[in-house]
């Protein structure tokens, strides 16, 4: 009786749990649905019984979503391979090779993790300026083309490969490159792919920097470009609803495509914080 | 695939021109720690040597310069009549085996045979050859496409000689090929590895910890304590005549009963007076003794070389009695409280413990400076 | 290494002079032999350590500096060095204190409170019953959205005249909760949890599913009832992953800008004002002293709270 009791009790809660959490984004659907008029309608429509797709369209030609997600999937991809070469690259020399000041260089790079971007926002603003990077992608990507995150945990990874490997791939002719991208990479697949996932998702997700240095639609991302789109009039208030759903749906693939790595991505990135 | 169904055939692999190997005055600091100090030491062309030391002697630093994966503070290394103090491990054309086998997890058999001849750019049907014959003579053949992960450890040790085989290597580098093996497949491929070295002809520097290995694998044995070499001979010489009371203890199974004495020559017969009685000299022996002129000695004993005999001159109390089937083993209690061990053959002897027992030492005891540690040769 | 001639015999002393004099290369390359791993080592890590000085350090010391700096309110007369004063001025102001207490609020109102839902949903949902995948799933799905998607969803649904939560609060045609004094920030804390759950879900399971069933097992034999478990054995269990949330949230939080920035700009009337914006709004204002002042107190800040995380960062570091 108890147990029975226990069991229906947690699937009510995990019900209103679910409502509560899933809200949100289910009324998101389904106002993108509507029409504007439907949407201010009173008592408010739960269920699109005959949904209007038009504003999906609008959101591209009304609300340039198109562009802003061209942008940011060229900054986001562009930061996210060169967070991967590298992190990769100062991990390994981190954990395979011997050089004067090793442990000092690394321990430079983890004092990185100490370093909110806030802190040094105004000067690398007019860092950008000087080289003439401003309203350019290079503003965008340049700065996050190194990740202190990426190489600590890619080294944890790596100190965990058996040295003797090294030393066999040495002995059998292996140069460090090689022996990086034949054995390293390969063996480290899971790591290198649940850093690439949370640096894609942190990179996908910035919006403070996109903001100070660009102004023009042209190289702006598309969490900026929200901002554009929040501010359109109530008569296309479901263009917002699905101009939102369609910034959100390149990470909503990316999380039902990666689900494994991207857990491990969040957990293991949850050391910078 | 076990090692006991296969049998090595080599006849069809070609071997280099196997090579000298030398340590000459090598010497290897890590701070101030000192792991090989001034080595001296050659490898004849074709010998299987193996370097044997309790672990932290610097056995595996001696072999890893060798290698050229660590750098001699000082001294010469040689392969044939080379210096290649300055020659990068990959030119330096010896194959190395390792305790772990270093295997590389995610390629497959054949990947990993063929790992060392892909960096030299061996044309791809060249080394189709090479791992179809390398991998036939080890019983490898169809286990080519499967991971590591899904071989026994006896196949495991297996691809990785093959690895170093497929080479062609003037010679072998083996750092403890056989301590991660169950105790049983250990004998079988210490058979197979003493079995290949005899088809390859190839040079072998071969590390353990394990003298029972030592003992098989090597036609000689060099041993290390501390980074130093102590003796390096024959298994029989090493055996019965060590150089040290170090290498007397380290060699032999059970270890040799080293005990403290003095020389007693008062009533016309030499002896050494030790805890529990005495042990008698022959003629040779006490000439050496007396000629050295000094009262303490080391003496040692090996355990089958004491008997119980009611003639004896030893007095013991038995504290344990191991039976092992072909022999037995006693622990007995000195007096002073030292521990005797005795090796009796098979026979089921009736001595159990509390039993006080009279032993004779048959033959001459070994006999060592107590200062240093040295033989005095008789 | 060079010094090779001291140890060995006088033979082999004498070849190494030799081949050294023969093999002039030979004796280049031996210096080369650690020389080029070196070279190697350096180059591995140039890219990063470049981007590091030039975006990380370089531009923090700068901010240190900027802040003796007092910017002139017109951009043609040049900002004037003041030492300390404007440091002093500014973490002395009204508004910085204000700010902080703002940041403060903020956190009280999103860290715990965002913890405690994660802890509670992943405990909920850590049940091997039917349909639990949809759950988990749909617990975990906030992750794919942004901080700017997550606002733009309820600065729509809370629009004063047509928003859907403004007419199920009842205010609909009146005043919006985002223009309320004393709303506005916890709304804008509820946006924050909401778009945080779905990582915090993800952390706690994990955190959960790492718990060695044996213990819960053992415990269950010693006789301990279900709540008596997850107060004995889960939680404390659990402290570390707790912990670590708390310190990441702390953190977060004090670098909250975008809901800030598409909810209320910091108003109504400066009651969302938090540090990261009142740092934004003095920037787009030209006042980089003032701003530089701010960011050097947000990050001696968070370096504070950073630097507790690190002693748990260190033991991986070193024991890893």
């Amino acid at each position: 009786m108890g147990r029975h009791w226990g069991r229906t009790g947690r699937y009510a809660l995990l019900l209103v749990a679910a409502v509560v959490v899933g809200f949100p984004i289910y009324i998101t659907v389904v106002n993108s649905l509507l029409t504007p008029q439907q949407i201010a309608h009173r008592p408010p429509t739960l269920f699109p019984l005959h949904p209007q797709w038009g504003a999906f369209a609008q959101a591209f030609t009304d609300a340039h979503l198109g562009l802003y997600l061209r942008n940011s999937a060229v900054v986001t991809v562009s930061i996210t391979v060169a967070e991967l070469v590298t992190s990769v690259l100062a991990a390994y020399a981190f954990t395979f090779v011997q050089f004067p000041f090793r442990r000092v260089l690394f321990f430079v790079c983890l004092a990185t993790l100490m370093v909110p971007m806030e802190a040094t926002l105004i000067p690398n603003r007019q860092t950008i300026g000087d080289f003439g990077w401003y309203n350019t992608f290079p503003a965008l990507i340049v700065p996050f083309m190194a990740s202190g995150v990426g190489v600590f945990l890619l080294r944890q990874a790596f100190l965990q490969l058996p040295h003797d490997l090294h030393d066999a791939a040495t002995l059998d002719g292996y140069g460090h490159l090689r022996f990086l991208m034949r054995v390293v990479v390969p063996l480290n697949r899971p790591i290198i792919g649940a850093f690439g996932v949370y640096a894609f998702l942190t990179a996908w997700n910035q919006y403070l920097w996109p903001l100070i240095v660009t102004d023009s639609d042209s190289v702006r991302t598309v969490q900026i470009g929200l901002r554009q789109l929040q501010s359109l009039s109530i008569d296309q208030i479901n263009v917002i609803f699905a101009g939102t759903l369609l910034a959100a749906l390149p990470i909503f693939v990316l999380l039902l495509a990666f689900q494994k790595q991207l857990i491990r991505g969040l957990t293991a990135g949850a050391v910078k914080g | 695939m076990d090692a006991r169904d296969s049998r090595i055939g080599l006849g069809e692999l070609a071997v280099a021109e196997p090579s000298r190997l030398a340590f000459e005055g090598v010497t290897k600091r890590f701070g101030d720690v000192v792991a090989v100090d001034d080595l001296t030491l050659e490898v004849e062309p074709g010998e299987s040597l193996v370097l044997l030391g309790p672990s932290g002697c610097g056995k595996s630093t001696a072999l890893r310069i060798m290698a050229g994966l660590e750098t001699p503070t000082a001294g010469v290394v040689r392969i044939g009549d080379r210096v290649v103090n300055d020659v990068d491990p990959k030119d330096r054309d010896v194959a190395m085996v390792f305790q772990s086998y270093a295997l590389y997890p995610h390629l497959n058999v054949r990947r990993n045979i063929e790992f060392p001849l892909r960096s030299r750019h061996v044309p791809a049907d060249e080394r189709d050859r090479l791992v179809a014959t390398t991998a036939q003579s080890l019983g490898l053949e169809t286990l080519l496409d499967r991971k590591p992960a899904q071989l026994s450890g006896g196949q495991r040790q297996r691809v990785a000689l093959a690895r170093a085989i497929v080479r062609h290597p003037r010679a072998f580098l083996m750092d403890e090929p056989l301590s991660n093996l169950d105790a049983r497949l250990r004998t079988e491929m210490r058979a197979e590895l003493a079995e290949l070295h005899l088809r390859l002809g190839v040079t072998v520097l071969y590390v353990t910890h394990d003298q029972v290995e030592a003992m098989t694998m090597g036609q000689r044995i060099a041993i290390l304590r501390d980074g130093a070499l102590q003796q390096v001979d024959a298994p029989r010489t090493v055996h019965d005549r060590p150089a040290n009371a170090f290498v007397a203890g380290f060699i032999g199974s059970p270890p040799m009963n080293i005990l403290a004495g003095r020389v007693d020559t008062t009533d016309g017969t030499a002896e050494v007076v030790v805890d529990g009685g005495s042990i008698p000299l022959g003629p040779a022996a006490a000439a050496a003794l007396r000629q050295r002129g000094l009262p303490d000695v080391t003496v040692g004993v090996r355990p089958e070389h004491l008997r119980a005999d009611p003639a004896g001159t030893l007095k013991v109390t038995v504290a344990l009695a191991e039976y092992l089937g072909h022999e037995q083993h006693l622990g007995c209690r000195l007096p002073g409280g030292g521990l005797l061990t005795v090796r009796l053959p098979g026979t089921r002897s009736a001595l159990g413990p509390g039993d006080a027992v009279t032993l004779a030492v048959e033959g001459d005891p070994h006999l060592f400076d107590p200062v240093d540690g040295n033989r005095i040769d008789v | 290494m060079s010094d090779a001639g001291l140890a060995p015999g006088a033979a082999a002393l004498g070849e190494v002079a030799a081949g050294a004099a023969r093999d002039a290369p030979n004796g280049r390359r031996r210096l080369g032999r650690t020389g080029r791993e070196a070279a190697v080592g350096y180059l591995f890590v140039l890219p990063a350590m470049a981007i590091f000085a030039v975006f990380v350090f370089y531009p923090l010391l700068r901010t240190f500096w900027l802040g003796f700096f007092r910017v002139a309110p017109y951009p043609t007369i040049p900002s004037k060095f003041v030492g300390l004063s404007q440091y002093k001025s500014v973490l002395t102001s009204h508004d910085f204190w204000a700010s902080l207490g703002r940041t403060v609020e903020f956190v009280i109102l999103t860290v715990p409170i965002g913890i405690l839902l994660g802890v509670g949903l992943a405990t909920l949902a850590d049940a091997r019953i039917r349909g639990i995948r949809f759950f988990r799933t749909l617990y975990s799905s906030t992750v794919a959205t942004s901080v700017a998607v997550a606002s733009v969803i309820f600065f729509t649904l809370l629009n004063p005249t047509v928003g859907l939560f403004s007419y199920w609060l009842g205010i609909e045609g009146g005043n919006g909760i985002l223009q309320s004094n004393t709303w506005a920030l916890p709304a804008v804390a509820t946006v924050t949890v909401w778009q945080n759950i779905g990582f915090t879900f993800i952390l706690m399971s994990a955190a959960l599913q790492a718990i060695p069933q044996d213990l819960l097992e053992a415990a269950r034999i010693d006789g301990a009832g279900g709540r008596r478990r997850f107060w004995r054995v889960t939680l404390p269990l659990l402290s570390p992953t707790v912990f670590f949330a708390g310190v990441v949230g702390i953190i977060a939080s004090f670098q909250a800008f975008g809901q800030i920035d598409l909810l209320t700009q910091g108003g109504p009337d400066n009651h969302t004002m938090v540090l990261i914006y009142y740092l934004y709004t003095s920037f787009q204002n030209n006042d980089f002293g003032t701003a530089s002042v701010l960011a050097t107190a947000l990050f001696f800040i968070l370096l504070a709270v950073t630097l507790v995380q690190f002693r748990f960062i260190e033991r991986r570091v070193f024991y890893g």
